[in-house]
């Protein structure tokens, strides 16, 4: 835990600006607005946080000026400046003052001389390329990602598609080669019909090495498939059933039907306590599916890619056929999987057994020596929770249904075998207007028919020419970067505009439906964009739109990267809570934008989307059907802590470490998240804290002590407070009063002050003053989507597009749907 | 930084002359506390992607390519060779239609093309030039615990047969205390709060990681190189931390250490805080270049050579 730099009050982007200009002639009422109330601090050789308004000249039109003006109207306007201890300042006086600075500015905007663009041109993002060759080549990215070893894009500010991180390396350049490679091949390959085959699974299975020569001891050398723990446990422990006579997987992609035979035991075991086998026996269990890569060493234990595929609700004691319809990749194999099964037992199922019920172990069990003997007494006696599998049937692939894709790119790729020279121009000349996202020029055209032309000079069929054709039209610049303003004079065209939709709304290629508008022009009208985004914002694609945006705002995708400690939050990982808790924070943005709901709601809602794992979490468990644990269901909280995104999971998780919680870290996130204030990173010679569990000194206590710095107070006023109020949940997001336990428990004050002045006792104090905030919210709800919608870090001088935005949706309060509906319609969007 | 944020293992790469089959192996975790491996980094700032695991790295370093894969693979490298060819030509027409700023961006395709190019001949020239002969079948993956002797074995022998001239390892996050009986994760043990209990874990786990480092210095000191001189002699190895206490966590003082390369050893370069221009960590940095034989003055937020060390 560092100290933030104690430098200055900032608001928004900052860069460090040099004011050293002339004073000369300057609007007169400002000027003795701020002689009155800023320049005792801000002026001379050193100016409060390096900002001199006395050098200030008011009356040129130039960004730093503009930056400045704007930097002050939104102090004003928070309540954070004058500082509590300067100069007397009436709240009408303030508003004057506010209203003022926004009229120069708005004036000084209106004349501003237009900027340079500066570079724009951005290639696709890791995520952006996946979903654009999964819709060009028509392939199924459940068990295939050709980007996994692709260098992780860098983030700016959060966001994984800033045009200056996304840089192009040879590194890069290379794994594009290879996936054009395995992407083109893998859509081939997938062109052929296959007659369905069956498969019948009978008893014996094979377990997992350490446990095989055990189940043979406790349940005979014919076994069934047996599942005891949950796919998180860590290792694994009979976590995954495995087929093992399908030993490379099934042939090819395609949908496959499986029929399993199963049984669900022991949920009425003795031995059942929290503590005993780490799971929730209220829940009747849930058989899923995930796949399984048949080339990776180790079927037994958890794999890169394992989505769960499916899953049943099983009935107690009896033996049943459950059926599934699931999508395998070739090679892929399916694992049976226990989802709510028991976690992290293992060696220790012994002395779990015991300390349930002491007479239940034998004497000469519990003194034995012999782990092995110990170990396998539990198992034939623990009457431990599982899964038997008894038979497993299997049938696929499954005729495909192609009827409602008439023009798909696959139809594309079927129709050009055994093709004459002459013919081959057209299927070019299409794929690569669909992966250029616009028409293909005559001069392109020739330069991949003189690249086929040479290819079939190598003695390549004709066949082989094409494949590589289109996987060179898969590294070229044109498909790899998106399109950007060519000169000031020149606007975007239609099919740019397209583009820049679709990456926006759906992090992939315009759909048909968009492409033929472009093919129309008919785009560059503000209501034509409106209409389309309003299109995208209905269409299923929206997921991905949700998804990436929420990672990119709120750092969603960091949740896990730092793992909640496995010890004192097993409920974390017993309860897959990552999932879970991303999951909520997608659905209350998406059922959001269902309603067209004030994006205030961020703020103000009392509701939530939570399942099983999560209501437990939450306190409220009794909301949630065990039966249906795995279900979300919309629950409105009335303890005013819970509700909105203030209250998610996610983000008191995302906002710590997995260990413990700092104020400063989440004050910092806070600030830049929820109310758009960047704070600046602290100086290099700043006292650490050192944090010491060990006696009553709180992290409170630690950072009051910092703070009586006067130059650390600077910044750490502003920050520490809303970490305070955050206090009141544990690294995973738990609710708390007391931090530790036993002689270490202390309680927790959350109360503070914030920069503006307004104090609260605790969270729910401090979630109603920040409402009071909504308007800097809004805006900085709306840079951030901005941001994600140009690529770019926004510049102080699109602030006036910011609040040209803000303001056409402000009516009902800034409907979420009408705010992203403005953004698309603004000229900035075409910038 | 002209070099921005160039690690010192790519720095090397570039300037050392291309002899070996691998201009170098970063060897790490993909995923992770933070994302995984942060050692590697190249000039444009892209993080070359860590080989993962003893039984990739095994199969890098030594598995041999039989008569059709050979084939398959020259035919793969000629295929990637010809798409590098007409992109490299073709992208100029695309080049011109963009503004200047546009321009100085896209100048990262084109040197992006030439690297693969060079990187496409290099494989092409080592396809037919038959890989160093296994010492020991193919391992399977246990742990990083468990493995990291095996990992340190590797890169010996990386080093020994020529394969590359630089190495890079981060013991990160698949490094679990569970598999030295140690309950908890390393992350959560090194934010220790001063808790006995957790600062004992710690001691455990830097102490066997220290035995193995020790471990593969004598390995390489045991190892003749040429001229009579061992492979120590002219192999420079640096262990550190990117914290310097977890738990104020801190990345000042950090603790380093440097053995090999003909470097004069056996002492203590202390810079403590109180201690008046306190150099940065680069200096040590453009130190181990020039011990290379490299003709650099700067690296990073270099200010000049480590003071103290011959």
């Amino acid at each position: 835990m560092r100290a933030a730099k104690c430098s200055s009050w900032t608001i928004g982007i900052l860069s460090l600006l040099s004011w050293g200009l002339a004073f000369a002639e300057t609007p007169a009422p400002i000027q003795k607005f701020l002689a009155q109330h800023c320049t005792d601090c801000h002026s001379g050789d050193e100016p409060a946080g390096d900002r001199n308004f006395e050098t200030l000249d008011l009356t040129t039109n130039t960004s730093t000026v503009r930056a400045a003006l704007q930097e002050i109207a939104d102090q004003l306007e928070l309540g954070s400046m004058p500082p509590a201890d300067g100069s007397e300042l009436s709240n009408s006086r303030r508003k004057e003052a506010s209203a003022l600075l926004s009229k120069i500015l708005s004036e000084k905007r209106r004349t501003m001389a237009r900027t340079k663009p500066s570079a724009t041109l951005r290639r696709l993002s890791r995520r952006e390329y996946r979903n654009t060759v999964s819709e060009l080549l028509d392939i199924d990215m459940t068990m295939f990602d050709p980007t996994t070893d692709f260098p992780a894009d860098q983030l700016i500010d959060g966001f994984d598609n800033n045009t200056t991180a996304l840089t192009t390396s040879g590194f890069l350049l290379e794994k594009y080669l290879q996936a054009a490679d395995a992407c083109v091949e893998k859509a081939f390959a997938n062109l052929e019909d296959v007659t369905p085959i069956e498969w019948n699974f009978l008893p014996p299975f094979q377990a997992q090495d350490e446990l095989q020569n055990r189940f043979h001891k406790v349940y005979g050398e014919n076994h069934e498939m047996i599942l005891y723990d949950n796919p998180n446990s860590d290792p694994s422990f009979a976590a995954y059933g495995v087929l093992d006579r399908l030993s490379n997987g099934v042939p090819v992609d395609g949908m496959y039907e499986i029929r399993v035979r199963a049984t669900a035991l022991n949920r009425d075991t003795p031995f059942a306590t929290p503590g005993t086998f780490h799971i929730d026996l209220a829940e009747p269990y849930r058989l899923g599916i995930r796949p399984g890569d048949t080339k990776s060493e180790d079927l037994y234990h958890s794999l890169p890619i394992e989505p769960l595929l499916a899953e049943h609700v099983l009935v107690d004691n009896q033996t049943r056929w459950y059926p599934f319809r699931i999508p395998l990749s070739a090679g892929f194999t399916p694992r049976f999987t226990f989802e709510n099964g028991q976690h992290d037992v293992r060696g220790a199922l012994l002395s779990r057994i015991r300390a349930r019920n002491a007479d239940a172990v034998p004497e000469t069990i519990q003194n034995s020596p012999n782990f092995s003997e110990r170990f396998l007494w539990s198992l034939r006696n623990g009457k431990i929770p599982q899964i038997r599998i008894a038979e497993v049937r299997m049938r696929g692939p499954l005729p495909r249904d192609n009827s409602n894709q008439p023009e798909s790119p696959r139809r594309l790729l079927e129709t050009t075998e055994f093709l004459k020279t002459e013919q081959i121009e057209r299927p070019i000349a299409q794929f690569a207007s669909t992966a250029f996202r616009r028409p293909i020029t005559k001069e392109e055209l020739a330069q991949l028919i003189r690249f086929y032309d040479l290819q079939r000079e190598h003695g390549n069929s004709s066949h082989e020419a094409y494949k590589a054709t289109l996987k060179n039209i898969l590294c070229r610049p044109e498909f790899l970067y998106l399109r950007s303003e060519d000169t000031e004079a020149v606007p975007l065209d239609a099919y740019a505009i397209a583009e820049r939709l679709s990456y926006f709304l759906s992090s992939s290629m315009p759909d048909e439906e968009l492409s033929t508008r472009a093919s129309q022009g008919r785009l560059s009208q503000p209501e034509e964009r409106a209409q389309e985004a309003g299109r995208l914002l209905q269409s299923p694609t929206r997921t991905r739109f949700v998804n990436d945006f929420l990672d990119n705002w709120l750092d969603l995708r960091s949740l896990g990267s730092m793992p909640p400690d496995t010890k004192t939050y097993q409920i974390y990982y017993q309860r897959s809570l990552e999932s879970a808790m991303r999951e909520e924070t997608r659905r209350f943005f998406s059922d959001m934008l269902d309603r067209n709901a004030s994006a205030t709601e961020f703020l103000t809602a009392t509701h939530s989307f939570v399942n099983r794992g999560l209501a437990t979490l939450y306190g409220i468990d009794s909301a949630i059907s065990p039966r249906k644990a795995n279900d979300f269901a919309r629950v409105t909280f009335t303890d005013g802590v819970r509700g909105g995104l203030l209250g998610q999971a996610s983000v008191l998780t995302v906002s710590a470490n997995g260990i413990e919680t700092s104020p400063v870290v989440r004050g910092v996130w806070l600030l830049d998240k929820v109310l758009g204030i960047s704070s600046p990173p602290p100086p290099a010679d700043v006292p650490a804290l050192d944090p010491d569990v060990r006696n009553a000194t709180s992290v409170r206590d630690l950072l009051e002590k910092h703070r009586s710095s006067a130059s650390c107070n600077r910044c750490h006023y502003k920050i520490d407070p809303l970490g305070f109020a955050w206090e009141e949940f544990d690294p995973i997001g738990q609710h708390r009063r007391f931090y530790g336990t036993g002689k270490h428990k202390t309680t927790i004050d959350s109360s503070g002050t914030l920069p503006w002045g307004d104090t609260f006792l605790n969270f729910r104090q401090f979630r109603k003053q920040l409402e009071a905030k909504k308007t800097f919210f809004v805006r900085n709800l709306t840079s951030k989507l901005l941001t994600h919608a140009l690529g770019r870090t926004l510049q102080p001088d699109d602030r006036g597009a910011v609040d040209a935005i803000m303001s056409a949706a402000a009516a009902n309060d800034y409907p979420i749907r009408t705010l992203i509906v403005e953004i698309v319609k603004s000229d900035l969007f075409l910038r | 930084m002209p070099d921005k944020n160039i690690t010192l293992d790519q720095f090397a790469a570039e300037r050392l002359p291309a002899t070996t089959r691998f201009p170098s192996l970063a060897i790490g975790d993909s995923t992770g506390l933070h994302g995984g491996c942060q050692l590697s980094w190249t000039r444009s700032g892209t993080r070359v992607p860590p080989i993962e695991g003893v039984s990739s790295l095994y199969r890098v370093l030594f598995e041999q390519v039989g008569q059709q894969g050979r084939a398959a693979a020259a035919k793969g490298l000629a295929n990637q060779a010809s798409i590098l060819d007409s992109v490299r030509e073709d992208a100029q027409s695309f080049r011109s239609r963009l503004s200047a700023a546009d321009q100085r961006k896209f100048e990262e395709y084109f040197s992006a093309v030439r690297d693969v190019e060079q990187r496409v001949q290099a494989r092409r020239r080592w396809l037919d030039i038959p890989k160093p002969e296994a010492p020991f079948p193919q391992p399977k993956n246990t742990n990083m615990v468990e493995d990291l002797p095996l990992i340190y074995d590797l890169i010996a022998l990386a080093l020994q047969t020529n394969s590359t001239k630089i190495a890079t390892l981060e013991i990160g996050g698949a490094f679990k205390p569970p598999h030295l009986g140690i309950q908890g994760d390393h992350h959560a043990l090194s934010h220790h709060g001063k808790r006995e209990g957790h600062i004992q874990a710690l001691i455990t786990l830097d102490t066997y990681q220290i035995q193995h480092f020790a471990r593969f210095i004598e390995k390489l000191a045991s190892i003749n190189d040429h001229d009579g001189r061992s492979l120590l002699d002219t192999t420079t190895v640096l262990l550190g931390s990117g914290m310097g206490d977890a738990n104020t966590h801190t990345n000042k003082n950090l603790p380093l250490v440097l053995a090999g390369g003909g470097f004069e050893h056996g002492s203590m370069i202390r810079f403590t805080d109180d201690s008046s221009n306190r150099p940065p960590l680069c200096n040590l940095f453009v130190s181990i270049l020039q011990q290379l034989g490299l003709e650099v003055d700067r690296f990073g937020k270099s200010t000049g050579t480590l003071r103290g060390l011959a």
